[in-house]
């Protein structure tokens, strides 16, 4: 019983393969004469067109510093405030609220100029005896911003300069490659125990033009 | 669901302040001076933010000439600039329009910011008499290879120009290897034309040289370019020379490929012997790109090894292999240890002679 059993199996399997040969066989013929007969095909050529516009765009990534309100520490001559990550405020009791300076990102796909420049001076955004305002530009991502050569020679980075009104080139270059194209603005603030009170404002405007 | 949708107004308000991008597209317009030609520009001012009061103006040399449709936004917009260049130009060469857009800042922050962008048209009048604007490229190429070798110049003056090029060309050590004479070609004022030739670089050798362009306008220009021509040949710059006993060691090939195009599978096959003993291994392949250098790094089983060996270096890419003939010393670290030891023994030693010395003389003054 076991042997009949196994017999037809086997002539079934042997069945099927066969089946399954005729059927790959016919499909490849009907295949090879249907692309012969009829398709989608098309044999002439396409064209693909496009234009790609070049933007000038930058982004200030953060852009604004708070050290919300305080006062200078009594028997002080003045406070000094900074965008930095640690000891960002001495002699005074302001908090950062995000340390790591404002930061400029050129999200455009042409390179630009960079230029920096303050709304106030130190006595008009401050006041008082001797206030300082001061801004330090550093590249966040390396070569971010180069001199005129596409060098790093002769830039005014990693230092804290005085802020001016008047445009300041920190940038002959500010890339705009991915991993070359944004920089941080550190802020030191010296405020006199004689400064002006209420609510001190001020803007930093950011100049970009085409290279 | 209300705190939800406040969580949500928060972060749109906090994302609101703590970003702001400001742009202007299309950058990068450049143009020939007609005279009373009418260029219409339209321009798209880009911002993150639908509430941002901008400041649209134009500035520069051509502002004179030029009117946007318009001078204050709310949000991105588009306008038109509207150029109506005049009949004539004092200034010659690159004269500009700033297309500029200006963030109205708010003081709102403590310490706030804001943007101002511009982008540059660009308009180029011609010189007065005969100018031109020439380049010369020759690329680096393989000997048995036809190298390119492209003059392009452009006509920046008022004339038209008739222009006939020589190209020398000359090995590094300025040996003259052949002249090459471009057709000549009438090229009127604002125009550029490709001048067109290929070096038959059959008759060359590998190496260094540089082509030199003689471009006759009326006035003359030389302007010059260098090429490299390859050959199929990786060198070895340098090797580990000194190892030290005991165990696997590392031991790295400096190879140069002079050839210009990619080497996939580049390797090689280091045989360390002495005659007595012998080592043998092959290094991990790598890819080198045209000219570049690369650093193949084998490892080497010091356990038998001691002293001075011969080493052969087969290099094997594209299926070409070339040998190289190096040295390497196989440091005992205990002979080391030991020598190092003795040393500072002396030293320790002849330090504690010098102060005993010292003190006795001390002594004997007192």
């Amino acid at each position: 019983m076991a042997y009949k059993g196994d017999s037809f199996l086997m002539v079934l399997a042997i069945t099927a393969v066969v089946v399954s040969l005729l059927a790959a066989g016919l499909t490849y013929l009907s295949v090879a004469q249907f692309s012969t007969i009829l398709s989608g095909f098309a044999t002439s050529t396409g064209q693909l067109n496009l234009t790609v516009e070049s933007a000038a765009v930058i982004n200030f990534t953060t852009n604004f510093v708070n050290w919300g309100s305080g006062r200078v520490t009594e028997g002080q001559t003045s406070a000094q405030l900074t965008t930095l990550e640690t000891n960002n405020v001495s002699n005074g009791n302001w908090t950062l609220q995000t340390a790591g300076g404002l930061r400029i990102e050129n999200i455009g796909n042409v390179n630009v100029t960079l230029n920096l420049s303050a709304g106030k001076t130190p006595a008009q955004f401050i006041g008082g005896t001797n206030p300082g305002y001061q801004w330090n530009v550093t590249n966040l991502e390396a070569g971010s911003c180069l001199n005129a050569s596409a060098g790093s020679g002769a830039l005014n980075l990693s230092v804290f300069l005085d802020t001016t009104t008047t445009q300041f080139a920190f940038c002959r270059i500010f890339q705009f490659v991915n991993s070359n194209d944004s920089i941080r603005i550190d802020i030191n603030l010296t405020i006199p125990y004689n400064s002006l009170t209420g609510a001190l404002t001020d803007t930093i405007t950011a100049t970009a033009f085409e290279v | 669901m209300k705190r939800v949708f406040f969580v949500l107004v928060l972060i749109v308000l906090f994302s609101h302040f703590s970003s702001a991008a400001l742009g202007i597209s299309p950058a990068g317009k450049r143009y020939d001076f007609v005279p009373n030609q009418v260029i219409k520009v339209d321009y798209t001012v880009i911002t993150d933010d639908p509430l941002k009061e901008i400041e649209i103006y134009l500035d520069g040399d051509l502002a004179q000439y030029a009117v946007a449709s318009k001078n204050y936004t709310v949000g991105s917009t588009i306008f038109t600039v509207t150029l109506t260049l005049p009949n004539y130009i004092d200034k010659p060469g690159q004269n500009t329009l700033a297309v500029v857009a200006r963030e109205i800042p708010s003081d709102d922050q403590f310490l706030g910011t804001a943007i101002t962008i511009g982008v540059l048209l660009k308009v180029f009048v011609p010189y007065p008499g005969r100018y031109i604007e020439a380049s010369l490229n020759i690329p680096d190429g393989n000997i048995d290879e036809l190298i390119p070798a492209e003059v392009s110049v452009t006509n920046r003056g008022v004339e038209d120009l008739n222009v006939s090029i020589e190209l020398d060309i000359f090995s590094k050590d300025g040996q003259h290897k052949e002249k090459i004479i471009f057709q000549n070609e009438f090229i009127e004022t604002t125009q550029n034309k490709l001048f067109r030739k290929l070096i038959n670089s059959s008759n060359y050798r590998p190496g260094d040289y540089y082509g030199v362009a003689n471009i006759n306008y009326g006035n003359s220009l030389s302007i010059n370019d260098s090429f490299r021509l390859g050959s199929l040949f990786v060198n070895l710059t340098d090797y580990t020379r000194e190892v030290k006993k005991g165990g696997i060691q590392r031991y790295t090939l400096d190879i140069q490929s002079r050839w210009n195009g990619a080497l996939r599978e580049v390797f090689a096959d280091v045989n360390v012997s002495n005659g007595k003993e012998e080592e043998i291994f092959r290094t991990p392949s790598i890819e080198l790109i045209a000219w570049s250098d690369g650093e193949l790094v084998g490892f080497l089983d010091t356990t038998d090894l001691s002293g001075k060996y011969d080493v052969n270096v087969t290099l094997n890419y594209n299926g070409v292999k070339t040998n190289f003939s190096a040295d390497l010393k196989i440091k005992d670290a205990k002979i080391v240890l030991i020598i190092v030891s003795v040393l500072i023994v002396i030293l320790i030693l002849g330090l504690i002679v010098f102060i005993a010395s010292k003190k006795r003389r001390s002594k004997s003054k007192r």
